[in-house]
Formats: C-alpha cells, sequence, structure tokens
C-alpha cells in the first residue's frame, strides 16, 4: 500500500469509503424494504403522490407508488448526495492542502515526483474511493431489491452508486480548487461546505417553490437529480441522464483543470491569490520595532485560547455562514408549505407512519423534518473539524516551544478544548436566532423554548465529539482519529435514521448520540439524556486530559 | 556548589532501541556543560526528560531540586530551552511568537527581547513559515534566552547558524557564563563543546560513557596522519612512539598511514627525520572516534 502516493493515498481512504458506502448503501437498501410495509393499503397507496408532490423538498416526486420511485424520493433525491457530499468536501479540501498543512508535502516533492504526477495521483485516489462507495452503494441497492422480492435492477443499482460517486467527486474538486485559493484546510471546506448549503438551497427552493425552476439549474444537484436510475422508464437510458452525468464529470474536470495550473504555479503553503501585503510593505524603517510593537497590541497572542480562537476563525466563519444560512432558509420555506400540508394531514393518516411518527402536522414536526434532518450531522461534522487541530498539533511537535514555558499541560488542553467550545457554542446560538429570525419574518409561528431546546440541544453532541477527539488523539494518529471519528459519525447517524426500519436492537440504538438527542423540536428536551450526554463528554476529557498528562509530547517530525 | 541539574539512573525506552539506559549525572549552578554524542545518541530523549516532555521509564531527574516530571510547570519557570526541532503556528510572524511566548510566561523585558533581535539579525516581521531553517534557529535562542532564565537547555543551538551567528551565540553563553547562570548544551561537534565548555558528558547509543572536565578531551582525541617518503618507508619506524594505535604501509611502499592519539610532536620529529616529502592529518569524525574508542572489547591492532 506504500509503493505509490496514490495506493497510500487510497489506503488513508478506507475507513471513510466503508463508512459512508455502507452508510448510504443501508439508507437505500432499507427503504426499498420498508416501503411494502409503510404502504401496506390501497388507500395508502392512493395518498402517496399527494405526500410526495407536497414534500418535493426531499425529491422530485416520480412514480411513488413504486418501491424505487418512493425510495427515489425519498432518500436519493437530497440525503444521498449531501451526505456524500460533506465527506468529498472534506476529503478534497485535505487532498494537498492537508499534506502542505503538516509540512509532508516537502518531503514528498522531494522526491522525483513532479507535482502534476502528485496532484493525479491524489486526484486518481479520491476517484477510485468515490466508485467504491458508489459501488457499496450499488451492491446495497440490489440487495435491498432482493429483501424486497423485487427483480434485481443491476444496471439501475450501479448507475445510482456511479451517480452519487459524480456529484461527491464534483464537491470534492470544488474544495479542492478553494483550497489553491485558501491557505487553511479547514477554511476551505467550512467554505466549500457552505457552497454545498447554497446548492442545496437553490434546488430544493426550485422544487418547492412555484416560479423559481430557474434557480434549480444554478445547483450541481439538479444536474444529480436529473438521471434517476431507480426508476428504470424515467428515461430512454434506464432512468439515467449521461448529459447530465457528463456534466457533473465535466465540471469536476473543469475545476481540476483550474486548480492544476494553480498548484503547479503557486508556492508551496501559499495562496494562488497574488498577496498586496508582500509588496506593499516595501522599505521601513525600523521594522524589528514595528513588528514587535504590533504584536505587544496583538490581544489573540496574549492566551492559548485565544490564539486557537484566531487560528480557526475563517473556519468558523465559514461553518457558522453555512449552517445560519441553512437554518433561515429551511425556516422560510416552511411557511409556503405549512397551509396544504395541514389540510393533507387531516385526509392522509399515512403521512404519521412514514416520517417516524413525528406530527408533521404541527409547525415544530415539519422543522424537525425539514431544518434538524441535516443540522446535527452538519454541527457535529464542524465539532468535529475544530477539535481536529489538536490532534494534528500533536503530531506535528507544535507544542514542543509552548511546553518550554511554565504553563501546565491541564492548561494547555484545557484553553484549546476552551476555544473549540466557544466555537461549539456559536453553532446553536445561530441555528436559534437564524430559525426564530426566519420564522418572524415569514410570520411562521414556532414555539421559541423549543426551538431553544432542539438548537441547544446540540450541544452536548457537539462535546462528545470533541472531547472523544481529544481522548483518542492521546494515543492515535490524526489519520486514525479522523476515521475512527468518521466511522463512528456515520455509524450513529445511518442507526438513528434506519432503526425503525432494520429493527436494530435498542441497546445498539441508544449508542447513537442522534438518538440521544431525539427530536426536542416536537418533544422538547430530554433533560435527563442533556444532562448525561454532557456528562459523558465530561469524562471523555478529564480521560483526555489525563492521558495528555501522563503521555509523551511528539517533537517536530 | 549548588548542584542544579541531578539526573539519577535515568532510563526512558520506547520500544525497540532508541532511548537511554541508566544515565547519571550532576551539572552544577554556573557551569557551561556539554553533552557531546552521535546522532541518536540519547541526547535530546535526555534533555526532553528533564524539560517534561518525555515520562521517564525509570530513575528520577531532578531541577534546582525539583522533579521534573512531577513539577514540570514550576520547573520550567527556571529554564529557557531550545528544541532540536520544532515546528510552530505557521502564519504567526516571529515578533507575534516571541511576544506570544513571552506573554506564557508572564511578561518579558521588551527591550532585552529586542537587542537579542537585533544581535542575531532576525528581521521579526516575517511569518515562521517564511522563514530559514537557521532564522528558524535564530527565533528558537531568541525565545530561550529572553527571559534571563536561570539555566538555559540547548539541544544542538548552533545547526543552521552561519559562522558569524554562531560567533555570537558563543559570545552570549560566555555573558550567561560571566553573570553566574547555567548552561546545558547538546551537539555532536567536539570544537564547538572544547569552545564552549568547562565540562562534558558523553553518551553513545542511550549511555553516559564518561563525564570529564573539557581538558580531558585531547585523550580521545585522534588524528590520521598520512605521510609520504621520497625513499621506501617502513612502519616499524613509529612503532615505540606513544600514542600511535595504528602504522600501516601505503600500496607503494613510499607512503605510511598512521592512526595517533594525544599530540603529534614525536610523529612530525620522526617524520622529519626520515626525510618526509608530504604530510596529511585529518581529524576524524566524532562519529568515528567513538567507534574505535569506546567500541566494547577493542583493540588497537583490530582498528584500520
Amino acid at each position: 500500500m506504500f509503493r505509490t502516493i496514490w495506493t497510500k493515498t487510497l489506503r488513508d481512504y478506507r475507513f471513510a469509503i466503508f463508512g459512508w458506502g455502507i452508510g448510504i448503501g443501508l439508507l437505500l437498501f432499507a427503504s426499498l424494504v420498508a416501503y411494502a410495509t409503510q404502504v401496506d393499503t390501497p388507500a395508502a397507496r392512493a395518498s402517496l403522490p399527494q405526500i410526495a408532490a407536497q414534500f418535493r423538498f426531499f425529491g422530485d416526486p416520480v412514480e411513488v407508488t413504486t418501491p424505487t420511485g418512493y425510495t427515489t424520493w425519498r432518500v436519493m433525491g437530497l440525503f444521498a448526495p449531501i451526505l456524500i457530499s460533506i465527506w468529498a468536501v472534506l476529503a478534497g479540501a485535505r487532498l494537498v492542502r492537508g499534506e502542505e498543512e503538516r509540512g509532508s508535502i516537502d518531503v514528498l516533492l522531494s522526491t522525483p515526483v513532479s507535482r502534476l504526477h502528485l496532484l493525479l495521483e491524489k486526484l486518481g485516489a479520491l476517484l477510485v474511493a468515490m466508485l467504491f462507495i458508489g459501488l457499496l452503494i450499488g451492491l446495497l441497492a440490489m440487495a435491498g431489491y432482493a429483501s424486497a422480492k423485487l427483480d434485481v435492477d443491476v444496471a439501475g443499482s450501479l448507475l445510482t452508486g456511479l451517480n452519487v460517486s459524480l456529484i461527491g467527486f464534483f464537491f470534492a474538486a470544488l474544495a479542492l480548487f478553494l483550497s489553491q485559493l485558501l491557505t487553511s484546510r479547514s477554511t476551505a471546506a467550512g467554505l466549500a461546505g457552505a457552497l454545498l448549503a447554497v446548492a442545496l438551497i437553490l434546488d430544493a427552493t426550485g422544487r418547492t417553490v412555484d416560479n423559481t425552476a430557474w434557480l434549480q439549474h444554478l445547483s450541481p444537484l439538479y444536474y444529480y437529480n436529473a438521471s434517476k436510475p431507480l426508476i428504470a422508464d424515467y428515461t430512454s437510458t434506464h432512468g439515467a441522464n449521461p448529459g447530465a452525468m457528463l456534466l457533473l464529470l465535466g465540471l469536476a474536470v473543469l475545476l481540476i483543470a483550474v486548480s492544476t495550473p494553480l498548484f503547479l504555479r503557486r508556492d508551496i503553503g501559499e495562496t494562488a491569490l497574488p498577496s498586496w501585503q508582500r509588496y506593499a510593505s516595501g522599505v521601513q524603517k525600523d521594522r524589528t520595532g514595528q513588528a514587535l510593537k504590533q504584536a505587544e497590541k496583538d490581544v489573540f497572542i496574549r492566551a492559548i485560547s485565544l490564539r486557537a480562537l484566531r487560528a480557526h476563525a475563517e473556519s468558523i466563519f465559514w461553518w457558522l455562514v453555512g449552517i445560519g444560512f441553512y437554518a433561515i432558509w429551511a425556516t422560510s420555506i416552511a411557511k409556503t408549505t405549512e397551509g396544504p400540508l395541514h389540510k393533507l394531514y387531516a385526509s392522509v393518516p399515512l403521512i404519521n407512519k412514514l416520517f417516524s411518527g413525528q406530527d408533521i402536522a404541527t409547525n415544530a414536526g415539519f422543522l424537525a423534518l425539514i431544518v434538524f434532518l441535516f443540522l446535527p450531522i452538519l454541527v457535529v461534522v464542524f465539532a468535529l473539524v475544530e477539535a481536529l487541530p489538536w490532534a494534528n498539533d500533536l503530531e506535528n511537535g507544535r507544542f514542543e516551544l509552548l511546553l518550554s514555558t511554565p504553563k501546565p499541560r491541564t492548561r494547555l488542553i484545557l484553553e484549546r478544548f476552551g476555544a473549540v467550545l466557544i466555537a461549539m457554542l456559536l453553532a446553536p446560538l445561530v441555528i436559534w436566532l437564524g430559525i426564530l429570525i426566519a420564522a418572524s419574518a415569514t410570520a411562521f409561528s414556532v414555539d421559541a423554548s423549543k426551538v431553544a431546546a432542539a438548537s441547544f440541544g446540540l450541544l452536548p453532541l457537539e462535546l462528545i465529539i470533541a472531547s472523544l477527539v481529544y481522548l483518542l488523539a492521546g494515543r492515535l494518529r490524526p489519520a486514525t482519529v479522523v476515521g475512527v471519528m468518521t466511522a463512528f459519525l456515520a455509524a450513529s447517524y445511518f442507526v438513528e435514521l434506519l432503526h425503525t426500519l432494520l429493527n436494530v436492537p435498542d441497546w445498539v440504538v441508544s449508542l447513537s448520540i442522534f438518538h440521544q438527542y431525539g427530536s426536542p423540536i416536537t418533544d422538547g428536551l430530554n433533560w435527563g439524556a442533556f444532562f448525561a450526554m454532557i456528562g459523558i463528554a465530561l469524562v471523555l476529557l478529564a480521560l483526555g486530559v489525563v492521558l495528555f498528562n501522563r503521555g509523551d509530547v511528539e517533537r517536530a517530525a | 556548589m549548588n548542584t542544579i541539574i541531578q539526573v539519577n539512573r535515568l532510563t526512558k525506552n520506547y520500544g525497540a532501541s532508541r532511548g537511554i539506559t541508566d544515565v547519571s549525572f550532576e551539572i552544577h549552578e554556573g557551569e557551561v556543560f556539554g553533552f557531546l554524542g552521535p546522532n541518536g545518541a540519547g541526547k535530546t530523549t535526555t534533555m526532553r526528560v528533564l524539560m517534561g516532555l518525555l515520562r521517564p521509564t525509570a530513575g528520577k531527574a531532578t531541577i534546582g531540586g525539583l522533579d521534573c516530571w512531577s513539577r514540570a510547570p514550576e520547573v520550567k519557570r527556571l529554564i529557557g530551552y531550545l528544541p532540536g526541532e520544532f515546528s510552530f503556528d505557521p502564519g504567526l510572524k516571529g515578533a507575534q511568537i516571541l511576544t506570544y511566548l513571552g506573554n506564557l510566561r508572564g511578561g518579558v523585558d521588551a527591550k532585552y527581547v529586542r537587542s537579542l533581535i537585533e544581535r542575531l539579525g532576525l528581521d521579526p516581521s516575517k511569518r515562521f513559515r517564511e522563514y530559514s531553517r537557521g532564522n528558524k534557529q535564530k527565533v528558537g535562542l531568541v525565545q530561550a534566552f529572553m527571559h534571563k532564565p536561570r539555566l538555559l537547555i540547548l539541544d544542538e543551538p548552533t545547526t543552521g547558524l552561519d559562522p558569524l551567528n554562531q560567533q555570537e551565540f558563543y559570545n552570549m553563553i560566555a555573558e550567561v557564563h560571566a553573570e553566574g547562570r547555567t548552561v546545558f548544551l547538546s551537539s555532536h561537534i567536539l570544537p564547538e563543546v572544547e569552545h564552549t565548555c568547562s565540562r562534558v558528558g558523553i553518551i553513545r547509543e542511550g549511555r553516559l560513557i564518561q563525564v570529564s572536565e573539557v581538558t580531558a578531551l585531547k585523550d580521545i582525541r585522534q588524528h590520521e596522519v598520512e605521510m609520504s617518503f621520497a625513499t621506501p618507508a617502513s612502519p616499524a619506524w613509529f612503532k615505540n612512539v606513544p600514542g600511535i594505535l595504528t602504522a600501516s604501509p601505503g600500496h607503494d611502499g613510499l607512503d605510511i598511514h598512521l592512526t595517533v592519539q594525544g599530540d603529534l610532536r614525536e610523529v612530525i620529529k620522526l617524520a622529519a627525520q626520515h626525510d618526509a616529502t608530504n604530510l596529511i592529518i585529518h581529524e576524524p569524525s566524532l562519529e568515528e572516534i567513538f567507534l574505535r574508542f569506546y567500541e566494547p572489547e577493542q583493540t588497537p591492532a583490530m582498528v584500520k
């Protein structure tokens, strides 16, 4: 596996391939299998198109009275592409910028490997990883057909997987492009994540709100949804739209083609944008004095926590923009569907069953379905991204000088965690404000206390993730920490989404942080789980502190 | 004299082979102590244990009477430390790094920091990632010296410095020494240690093999001497000279190759008596000296 950059990179992706491939695949599998039990009467069948039309947010309602059409609408329209793109954005931003931040690219490029070669090998590995994920999705789709006693549609299954791979590859290429312009990997990921939120919003708005269909064309997700290979007769080419698929691939290739010369020509560790600062400084009198005076005034180097906050400010900003934007938008479209929904609910009993018992006739239920469908995973990934620098800094020997000062290790780790904590507190705050503002602007009535419960109820989840990272980093390499955490997140999220369909044992479900979060927007906060999770997070953090205090400190590689 | 560093049967294992075994030594307040050894001998490991960065597997190290592991924060109030290799926030400027570390130490004398910066010719307005190796080293040196610590622990301090800056660094050490403060530095360069230190510890493969006054270093000093003669030469001429470790004939019968320990007076005299036409003297690397001098069960005849 260490023979080429290509295989080494692919090896780094092994956890992610299985985590995301099986996770998304199971989602598809479960939906195919569940259709028969959920839609069990002719009356239910008859009402399904009406429901699906109302919930176009999830995807285009096409042939929803068949298991494959239902699955395409319910799972494949929005869920699958967003989930894969979250990973794609992280991987794309990390592709070369991650190696630069670690400083390992200098060594890689000191071998007789050209930059072009390096980039193409890494991209190749990423593409193969995406195709593997697509393949796993395809295989689980086939298993779903078989379990639901349908004719197994091999071509449809594989094309569905391929389509997911392509949208993922597009967002990875987008993040790669942004990482050429920004010197921080997490800022590039944050900005690409914000653009993913915009893509989702454009596509779903175009589908949901009248006279805005043109907006969809601006979103890559529209071209993803142009293919519905599970519905064989959706197009003449087995439900797929080769033109749209090629367009996605073409856009990805275009982004790569633009990124390549930027990467080949720029300085390693620098942005590809011209730097004004460097030329503007010119000849100055007393540079030493000025530099020292400026440093003296800099508030952000007065303490470890302030420095950590400043170092990740851009990344935190873009993540919060993405999260806030999504909360505002999803709440504002809620109003447009409010009226018809209430009518629908009164006449169709099936609707409750379809959305795992959530009372979507109420405004809170609707928010649960649209706003709090993605926000928990988004917020938790945000916590992961903000906590990971701890693992990286440990590995890179960044603490050698800091620990030569009389600061105790406990102080160092807690100050760094404190900075992450502030970022993590901001996310629920942004969500809470976003929903309240959007709701009052659109005159959509919500229960402010439940909105607060649902927003701040996310904090224990973030805490658990961040403290787990701090604990694992005490013994494991950052790449392994990422792998373990990704697998844990994917498992947690999918177990909670699928447990009613897959008959997962209760004790397994209870391990999912998303299950413990529950649905506070409808049910109010489960204080027991809230404090229990905070307690667990504190225990994990305490263990992390102990490990850090007892362990050896790495030196610079 | 007060003992400032006390290391007692210190062992640090990392698993397979790296680390140090059973190292004991003392450093007195006010001395400049050199730690000499080839790459990978355990110099850095010892220093990082002293800094509380590594946890000893066995044994104990104290600084100023405080245990280096359990009372690390207090210990570090006494120390200025330059790591062998270090990285830092690549986006921070030199001035920011120095101010930041100064803040973490509870404030330092800004004038003194500035004088150190100017002395070493560091440009503090650049970002850490833009610095060359030598300039990174200067940042490291300034932050180690800036709070006028009672004890300086410097891991290969001259790495990457140009000769002018090396000289300036030697001056800084001399001043620290004159003020009665203590320096513990490591090096793999023999002349550097001879030049700056009063006492040395020699470490090899994780074991401290000798602690002595620096004047005793000449005992391990060796020279390779190659001589050419106008007429056929015999190694037997040099047989009875004290300090000769090996004597072998060259390939054409006109040359002689000697390994000599100690001074060369007798060798040069004899060479002159036999009408030598050429004389080349090398100083072998420390590594070679160690290999020769400290290899177990070593006999001079086996050395080529």
